[in-house]
């Protein structure tokens, strides 16, 4: 940074919103500091991300010879479990973390006093909240898309279209911050990688979840007058479950690739190389997630027949290896430092690649894949490579989440966990398609019981392991709330960007002045004269 | 202030001016609706090539007229000019002629609620009689939620026009509902031909 300018009065436009001095329920509940948001998202989308892990534990088990694993008597009941951990795992959880990040980091890292329409973000958090209660309410009352009570699958419908609605208001929030909200001087070629994945991922997101709304919208009439036009409530599940499907489902994992980027050059000691390549590379990488036209609803073949399918599988590995070949090259340049942040980013990172590859098998017809448990392994992968993406920016970024510092242990055991059972259930998954094992939900659970009993103890174990990490990584975070951790400065790390030029945690302004950005590493540029000297 | 940043600094301050963070907003809102609708329609349009490769025909024991759907069209059409009036008067110091035009197209939006309201009374079929009644309804209906929200987001530009805002520099806002109800009128537009044009 070689200069700073003096903040603009923002007041006129952004007013009444800052933080809460008191901790007391009416100023949380009124807040419109981007900071609580996001960090209210943060904590309620780890509490529902456990609570989805959970179900898929007992699915997992379910999947186990009957004569051992019996905890949930009706089969239909383990696809509703199957449905919560699913739909959980996505909107509940690593979404709406995502959603948190961006909510809290972006205006920091753009050099913004506040997010675009605090009031709006705030009222996304309020609405997805009452849409995920409402949701988990109506599992209760036998809802869901398996469900046999018909007002609960309603309320579930509905409550599904009343929480994105509110990330859907979230993510508009955080995409315009990016676009409309940057300090003088930065352009979008200067934007830090986690913003800038932000904006393709937010734009991916505000392009794919309304095509489910509409879905959801249609089914919602179509179950309340008659179900004529997509049945019964049994057969709901494969009209709005391509959302987990590949190439849709890597959408979550596109800010892992701006977490890493944000992360590697800052651990490394060293200037992002190739930084235009990696900015388009993560835009090409979120452009190839973009799989509304793969859904049922549309498609006419079987998919993974499809030319484009098959060129998308295969291409979304190019943008990843130009990015891995980058990160490469600025390590090389600096120094392997094995931190916390870096061991999580690499970890993600490396989750991403094995999920590309596995999609290309998978999109090869001679393998026979298409349609297997290897879709599932893909799908839980693509969710707990996003849990290592998120542990990796709470260990980065906790200074200026916490103002503390999360233990660079547990960031680096969680993680570990967590992408330990991912490659455990992905392989396993992938093992038990290639023995035919159909994907879950594809049948009544007693079939898939009788084809998955030895993988299915491995796939338990994983989600075991998992779950286990992310609740380490919970611990980790309370712990560094509740002030148990060590007091950060405001730039531990030696940051290049611009959140690392405020206090930690930042004032509710954010910054006392607006700083004057001429590169894409200011504080780097900042640094440098002092660093050529010694 | 500036001024003081500037001999401070020796480098501009920040523009005092926000950027069209609205009009930014409400692009991406627009957009949003638009993949919702592009959603519906896809299947719309892919449950009634089946059908038609099934059975022959996509509407059957159901008039679907043309009239009331292209009246539509043309009043919303009509309103796309009226905002547009209503938006380039405002920012040009017309104010009379800009509340005369944002007014004009409110009206419109409400003859279009009246006629999409009218045609749904016409068509004779319920919404749970057959798929393409779930189909049809939810589509349409959509769309009225779309079209008052576009009033409501013109109606309060207006009122804040009147109140004395936007001038020729600072149109955000107002441009921004215009281009809201632009949008809505151009899903009207696909509508109109998906559904009733190749009915």
């Amino acid at each position: 940074m070689t200069a700073t300018a003096t903040r603009p009065e923002t007041e006129d436009d952004f007013g009444d919103h800052a933080a809460p001095t008191t901790g007391a329920l009416p100023s949380v509940l009124g807040t419109g500091d981007h900071k609580l948001v996001g960090l209210l998202f943060l904590g309620t989308g780890l509490l529902f991300l456990i609570v989805s892990l959970v179900a898929g534990l007992v699915v997992a088990f379910e999947r186990l010879d009957p004569a051992v694993a019996d905890v949930v008597s009706n089969p239909t009941d383990v696809l509703q479990l199957l449905a919560l951990e699913r739909f959980g795992l996505l909107f509940l959880g690593v979404l709406p973390m995502f959603v948190g990040l961006g909510l809290y980091l972006t205006p920091l890292q753009v050099g913004a006093p506040t997010i675009a329409f605090p009031r709006a973000a705030a009222a996304g958090l309020w609405t997805w909240l009452i849409g995920a209660a409402l949701q988990l309410a109506s599992f209760g009352i036998n809802g869901g898309p398996w469900g046999g009570e018909p007002d609960g699958v309603d309320l579930w419908a509905s409550s599904t279209i009343l929480l994105l609605g509110g990330l859907l208001l979230a993510i508009v929030c955080v995409v315009t911050t990016v676009v409309a909200h940057r300090a003088p001087g930065m352009s979008l070629r200067r934007v830090p990688l986690l913003s800038w994945s932000m904006l393709v991922a937010g734009s991916i997101w505000l392009a794919s979840i309304p095509v489910l709304l509409g879905d959801l919208v249609l089914i919602l009439v179509d179950h309340s007058n008659g179900r004529l036009a997509f049945g019964l409530n049994m057969e709901l599940w494969g009209q709005v479950s391509w959302v987990l499907l590949a190439p849709t489902i890597l959408m979550v994992t596109v800010p892992v690739l701006g977490v890493a980027a944000d992360i590697i050059p800052v651990h490394a000691g060293a200037r992002q190389r190739f930084h235009d390549g990696v900015l388009l590379a993560i835009a090409a990488f979120g452009v190839l997630t973009f799989g509304a036209w793969a859904r049922p609803m549309l498609a006419t073949d079987p998919l993974t027949e499809e030319v484009l399918y098959q060129g998308v599988a295969i291409t979304l590995l190019l943008p990843l290896l130009l990015l891995i070949g980058a990160w490469g090259n600025t390590v090389f340049k600096g120094r392997l430092n094995l931190s916390g942040p870096m061991v999580a980013s690499i970890l993600g990172v490396a989750l991403i690649g094995a999920l590309a590859l596995v999609g290309i098998a998978i999109a090869i017809p001679q393998t026979e894949l298409a349609g297997t448990a290897a879709v599932d392994g893909v799908a839980t992968a693509a969710l707990l490579a996003a849990v290592v993406g998120v542990i990796a920016a709470l260990g980065h970024w906790s200074p200026k989440l916490f103002g503390r510092f999360v233990a660079d242990g547990a960031v680096k055991a969680s993680s570990t966990l967590v992408f330990l059972g991912a490659v455990v259930v992905l392989a396993a998954e992938v093992v038990a398609g290639a023995y035919d094992h159909p994907a879950l939900g594809a049948g009544p659970i007693e079939s898939l019981r009788d084809t998955a009993e030895a993988m299915g103890a491995v796939v338990l174990g994983g989600y075991g392991i998992a779950t286990l990490g992310v609740l380490l990584a919970a611990l980790a975070m309370l712990t560094s709330t509740l002030g148990n951790g060590d007091d950060a400065e405001d730039d531990p790390w030696g940051g290049h960007t611009l959140e690392w030029a405020t206090a930690s945690p930042p004032p509710p302004e954010n910054f006392v002045e607006v700083p004057m950005v001429t590169s894409a590493a200011p504080m780097l540029d900042a640094r440098a004269p002092e660093e050529d000297a010694s | 202030m500036a001024e003081a940043a500037m001999l401070t600094t020796g480098t501009p301050p920040a523009p005092v001016d926000r950027p069209r963070v609205t009009l930014v907003g409400t692009t991406l809102v627009a957009a949003a609706c638009g993949m919702f609708f592009a959603g519906l329609i896809g299947t719309y349009l892919r449950l009634r090539a089946e059908t038609i490769a099934e059975a022959g025909v996509w509407f059957t024991d159901v008039t679907v007229k043309l009239p009331s759907p292209s009246i539509v069209m043309v009043t919303l059409g009509i309103s796309v000019v009226s905002a547009q009036w209503g938006l380039w008067s405002i920012t040009h110091r017309d104010r009379r002629n800009g509340y005369v035009a944002l007014l004009l197209t409110l009206v419109l939006g409400a003859a279009a609620i009246n006629s999409i309201v009218y045609n749904w009374t016409q068509m004779g079929f319920a919404v749970d009689a057959q798929v393409q009644g779930v189909l049809v309804y939810t589509i349409t209906g959509a769309h009225l939620v779309m079209l008052l929200a576009a009033m409501g987001f013109v109606g309060l530009m207006s009122v804040r026009a009147l109140g004395g805002q936007f001038t020729e520099g600072q149109s955000d806002g107002l441009a921004a509902s215009v281009l809201f109800w632009d949008a809505m009128v151009t899903v009207y537009l696909v509508i109109w031909y998906a559904v009733y044009i190749t009915r």
